[in-house]
């Protein structure tokens, strides 16, 4: 409940502030919101698995994000970026499928 | 990790893919549910949670928005252009009044300068002389207007310049026939026509002096009484009429009792020479 009121009043905020992301910022941000969304699935899933465990969830929310931006970056630097990007988001929407298709079998049980 | 409906692949060369799918929920999960880590349900872990969903939620809007303003179509790029075109023009346009402003200044501090002996009054007098022969300054007398404005477009499909619209080269005609009428000074649009002013034009449109002009084309000229009949009985009319006959192109000649060319804006310094009588004062400066 305190969950989807806090998605509402993420997505009203993000649309009435319209958060302009620095400019040296932006290339990860992408990368930032697959991260964040994968935290937040792999959340859902422990919810209702029955082990959720909050301080995992902020921890991992922020290391998901922190460390998708760090490896991008660091292919920026090295000239592969474009193909690090690739590859995190492939890892990522490996992963929310995955835990989507849990999340699917626990709820409809099919 | 160990999801009851996990199927374990034994092939090794998808370990790296099952493991991916496998621990696909943070291990973090149930390691800490393994310690008996169990999550504490107060108020201030439910504001945790509640700030990193938040969070997540701007980070998508934000993503999304950047997303559609950073791949602008094609009509914003052309609008944004437009602006920035107009602007331009809009500073372009201040910077040259103030550029007359201080022309002004300057020729009104000269005259006071040159006032006095009659040596300074002759020098001038050439001075102004000069101007107006270069465009220099503004002139205004008896004079005539003729003004120029497109025909009616000839049909679509038709190859070539529409003939019916006005071209650079009807511009130069009325322009060529005002000065061989005896015009002392000629502007189109505002633009006053000098030895230097180009009349030409690009795409579609008429550039005198380097400015492009949108018509209806009016080409003011000061010069004597006569000016008017002088013009009206040129061979430039006759030709300007057989255009207004064949295309349908507007042609209007008003005789004006009191005509204004205002001054050529960018009119610089280009060659000066020091004054080497006695008595002058140094010769006016080179200002490129």
């Amino acid at each position: 409940m305190i969950a989807l009121v806090a998605l509402a009043i993420g997505i009203v905020l993000g649309l009435l502030l319209e958060p302009t992301i620095p400019a040296g910022l932006q290339p990860y941000l992408p990368i930032a919101v697959v991260a964040a969304l994968d935290a937040v699935f792999g959340a859902s899933r422990a919810l209702l698995e029955g082990v959720f465990n909050d301080r995992v969830f902020v921890i991992s929310f922020i290391g998901n994000v922190l460390v998708a931006a760090l490896v991008v970056f660091l292919g920026d630097q090295l000239g592969v970026g474009a193909q690090l990007s690739t590859g995190v988001v492939v890892v990522f929407s490996i992963r929310i499928f995955a835990n989507a298709a849990a999340i699917r079998r626990r709820l409809f049980r099919a | 990790m160990t999801s009851p409906t996990d199927v374990r692949v034994k092939d090794p060369t998808l370990s790296l893919l099952s493991r991916l799918v496998d621990d696909a929920m943070d291990p973090g999960y149930l390691e800490a549910h393994a310690r008996g880590d169990v999550s504490p349900s107060g108020w201030r872990h439910s504001v945790a949670i509640a700030i990193v969903l938040c969070l997540t939620a701007v980070l998508v809007v934000a993503a999304v928005l950047q997303v559609r303003e950073g791949a602008p179509s094609t009509g914003d790029t052309r609008s944004d252009l437009v602006e920035r075109v107009t602007e331009a023009t809009q500073a372009l346009n201040d910077v040259e009044r103030r550029v007359d402003d201080l022309t002004t200044q300057t020729d009104q501090a000269r005259a006071a300068a040159l006032t006095g002996s009659e040596s300074d009054q002759t020098l001038n007098d050439e001075v102004s002389e000069l101007e107006s022969r270069v465009g220099g300054g503004a002139v205004s007398g008896p004079g005539v207007r003729v003004t120029l404005t497109d025909g009616p477009p000839a049909p679509a499909g038709e190859g070539g310049p529409d003939l019916a619209r006005v071209l650079d080269t009807d511009v130069q005609l009325v322009v060529n026939g005002l000065f061989a009428a005896g015009a002392d000074a000629v502007s189109v649009n505002g633009q006053r026509v000098t030895v230097l002013s180009p009349i030409r034009s690009a795409g579609e449109a008429v550039l005198v002096g380097f400015r492009p002009l949108t018509p209806p084309y009016v080409i003011t000229a000061v010069g004597s009484e006569s000016l008017t009949a002088d013009f009206e009985s040129s061979s430039a009319r006759s030709e300007l009429a057989g255009l207004e006959a064949t295309y349908g192109m507007g042609v209007e000649v008003t005789s004006l009792d009191d005509a204004t060319v205002p001054a050529r804006s960018d009119l610089n310094v280009r060659y000066a020479e020091e004054v080497s009588s006695p008595g002058e004062g140094p010769a006016e400066g080179d200002s490129p």
